[in-house]
């Protein structure tokens, strides 16, 4: 019923076996999570790196910045998400994202007691951009 | 319907008999009347079994008993699926039960009047529609007063930490888990949902003394909240201050809304002291073992030490400032095991005053808060030992059917 | 995640487990009070052919590989609940009637057979009041590596029920992932 697209092979990618570790759990093993609560990451998560405030955005998300990851390996993670995950929705040229990149995200909060509302306002931007996004508008709809 | 009930119940509690105070032996009848009353009914005929011309037994009428005020050593035990049981601690008898399923919580309203239980069910049972209500009732007579509908609360074992009331009272938090997280914020003398509060990679509720909570973060830091009657609440972080990630602070540590004075303890056994409100402030962290005379635990698998451990694993006696930690020896990642000891340290001089073995391992714990101090201790499966708080001496223990680690007292 | 009328089974269990340590901290017990420092006990050498025992948990210490539905099943290192193996269904299959969450939390355990550690995914079958059962060895809660809930990914107390079904725990299972690297 939930779908593994995983292989019998040695050992899983490390990227991958963090991803599955700190997030799969949620976001499901190939980025959709089955959940009307829990946002799809496959095939869509790359729209965030439409504009500069969706990529901050994502680098911020507490469940994101909490993982025990260092900042190399959330990176990885992070990219994983968004170019092998968010197959091919990541704007063409948009860079991969860095270990000092996570770090200096890390060490910024999102404090907002609306974070729906933040959420919203990020897409209404996004989709300015990459129209193609409006898939991001499933999660969070009544 | 519910109003009518309880004015009718108003009407008759005159004549029925106050079965917890008489249990409780703490609440003295109010007349000469009443204590006639009561001997002629239940003493004498009693006696007169015996007498040879015995009077008539007399009819008796089919009634409903009503509780005393809520007293000190009185303690709600979780015994789901069966409901939250009310025991009195003084005489090992259970006075009421409030209807629980197994995730839900109660929580006792600062003046003892009311009792407040965040609750989930279904329309068909398991099936159907989802409801979660925050339910409020008497604490007298355990009508309900009032239905609050609520958004889909969190659903996780043991934590009283998913209820909280502020300082005065006035205001309900519960806490979401969607799995995004949040709070719901109900004005419970209205019975309206006045506010929901995105906290995302933060977890359940901590009350300030007044106008906000905390709560702990994934990050070893605790997101504050800052509620204003008519402007948006303000958030803020605290640095970290634990280690969430290798020792991580308990769920079930403990504050205290009438003074915001937080106590959160790690797995490895810190003690770290936080003020809370709008920006906390953290006190020197201690150690548990430390104040035993011993080395401070580490993180070791392998290493074996005296750690706190459970479900509800500490408590405190507010008054006296004695803090109580239920303790096992174990290695690292045996923070669940039930406490097989209830250490006792004085919080103003950081050094452990007793150690209380305990007969049956226990997984909560909980503190009276008057001058006589008892201690709770529940096994989760249905025992709960009472204790003299201040020698350690085991008064009784108590019979209960279900789980019970979760233990709610007044003035906790 | 959660066990229902079984807790005492279990305490019998886990005290029988590690009765001969516990009696020996009893006698310590008494001197404890003023003791500078805790006795540190030597390593159960449970598994002689392990050779990198000293580094493992009291769980990866007794895991067995021969039996998935006991708690001490090495998949089992952080399962707080009822096992599916006890209800009608197995290791990675929920019991007739009960829904698979489609969100769970993901961990890891050691194998002890080849000494690796694996990625495994504690999904919940939901949907179906609780299982229950009298067995010791069905009711678990073993918490290697388990976090608080403000750690979601890493927290055996949460209901993981997030499907379509409705959020009523029923029994957890330990799904196969991969080798974790
Ligand atoms: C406990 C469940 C959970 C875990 C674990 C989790 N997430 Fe999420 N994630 C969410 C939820 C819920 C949202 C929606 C925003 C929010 O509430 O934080 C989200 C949002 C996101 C988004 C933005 C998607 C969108 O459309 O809003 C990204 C990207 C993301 N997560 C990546 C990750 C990564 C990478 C990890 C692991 C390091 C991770 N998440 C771990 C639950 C989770």
């Amino acid at each position: 019923m939930i779908a593994a697209s995983l292989t019998a092979a040695a050992k899983l990618p490390p990227t991958q076996s963090a991803y599955l570790e700190g997030c799969g759990g949620c976001h499901g093993i190939d980025g959709r999570s089955y959940a009307p609560k829990v946002p799809d990451i496959a095939g869509q998560a790359g729209f965030y790196l439409c504009t500069q405030a969706g990529r901050r955005y994502i680098a911020r998300l507490p469940n994101v910045d909490f993982a025990h990851l260092d900042a190399q390996q959330l990176a990885s993670v992070m990219n994983y998400v968004v170019f092998t995950l968010g197959g091919g929705s990541a704007p063409a040229g948009a860079p991969p994202f860095t270990a000092a990149e996570m770090a200096a995200a890390r060490a910024e909060t999102i404090d907002s007691p609306d974070l729906m509302r933040v959420r919203a306002g990020i897409i209404a931007g996004i989709l300015k951009t990459c129209p193609a996004a409006r898939g991001l508008l499933a999660y969070g709809a009544p | 319907m519910k109003k009518e009930s309880t004015s009718f119940l108003k009407k008759r509690s005159k004549k029925l008999l106050t079965v917890g105070a008489h249990l409780a032996g703490n609440v003295r009848p109010k007349s000469k009347s009443f204590l006639l009353l009561f001997f002629k009914k239940e003493v004498l005929s009693f006696f007169c079994f015996f007498c040879v011309a015995a009077a008539p037994l007399s009819p008796e009428t089919s009634d409903v008993a009503k509780l005393a005020p809520l007293a000190a050593h009185w303690v709600f035990v979780e015994t789901a699926p069966s409901g939250f049981t009310l025991v009195d601690a003084d005489h090992g008898k259970i006075l009421a039960a409030v209807p629980m399923e197994f995730a839900d919580n109660l929580a006792i309203a600062p003046d003892r009047k009311h009792i407040y239980v965040a609750e989930t069910m279904w329309t068909e049972r398991t099936r159907g529609v989802r409801q979660d209500l925050l339910t409020t009732y008497d604490a007298g007579t355990l009508d309900i007063l009032h239905e609050t509908k609520i958004p889909p609360r969190a659903l996780a074992v043991f934590k009283a930490q998913d209820l909280a009331l502020s300082a005065s009272g006035r205001t309900a938090f519960v806490f979401n888990l969607a799995p995004a997280t949040s709070v719901t914020v109900v004005d419970v003398a209205s019975g309206a949902v006045t506010g929901h509060i995105d906290t995302p990679g933060c977890a359940l509720v901590y009350p300030w003394k007044d106008g906000g909570f905390s709560s702990l973060c994934g990050n070893g830091t605790l997101l504050n909240v800052a509620l204003a009657a008519h402007a948006a609440p303000v958030v803020t972080h605290t640095k970290p201050f634990f280690a969430a990630a290798t020792d991580p602070v308990f769920e079930a540590s403990l504050v205290d809304p009438a003074t915001a004075q937080a106590v959160f303890i790690s797995f490895t056994g810190k003690v770290i002291p936080v003020v809370l409100g709008p920006q906390p402030q953290i006190g020197a962290t201690w150690s548990l073992q430390e104040a035993a005379g011993q080395k401070a635990a580490g993180t070791g698998v392998q290493e074996l030490a005296w750690r706190p451990g459970g479900y509800q694993v500490a408590s405190w006696h507010k008054a006296s400032g004695r803090l109580f930690v239920l303790m096992h020896p174990g290695t690292f990642w045996t923070q669940k095991e039930p406490g097989t000891e209830v250490w006792v340290f004085s919080m103003a001089t950081k050094k452990l005053i007793r150690r209380i073995p305990l007969k049956v391992p226990a997984k909560g714990i909980a503190v009276s808060q008057d001058a006589a101090p008892l201690l709770y201790a529940a096994s989760g499966d249905g025992d709960l030992a009472v204790i003299k708080a201040d020698t350690g001496e085991e008064l009784r223990s108590v019979s209960l059917a279900g789980r019970g680690p979760l233990l709610i007292a007044p003035g906790l | 995640m959660i066990v229902f009328d079984t807790f005492s089974e279990r305490f019998t269990r886990r005290f029988a487990r590690a009765s001969s340590r516990r009696s020996m901290l009893a006698r310590f017990g008494a001197a404890m009070l003023a003791a500078p420092a805790f006795p540190m006990l030597p390593v159960a050498r449970a598994r002689a052919a392990d050779a990198d025992v000293n580094g493992l948990t009291d769980f990866e210490r007794n895991a067995q590989t021969k039996d998935p539905a006991k708690c001490s099943y090495w998949r089992h290192c952080a399962i707080d609940g009822i096992l599916c193996g006890c209800c009608g269904g197995g290791v990675h299959t929920c019991p007739p009637g009960a829904e698979p969450s489609p969100i769970c939390w993901i961990g890891t355990c050691r194998n002890p057979d080849d000494g690796r550690h694996y990625v495994i995914a504690y999904r919940d079958c939901c949907g179906r009041s609780a299982c229950t059962t009298k067995d010791p060895d069905c009711a678990c809660d073993t918490n290697d590596r388990d976090l608080p809930i403000y750690s979601p990914f890493n927290s055996n107390d949460i209901l993981w029920c997030y499907g379509k079904a409705a959020a009523t725990y029923h029994c957890s299972t330990a799904v196969l992932m991969g080798q974790a690297s």
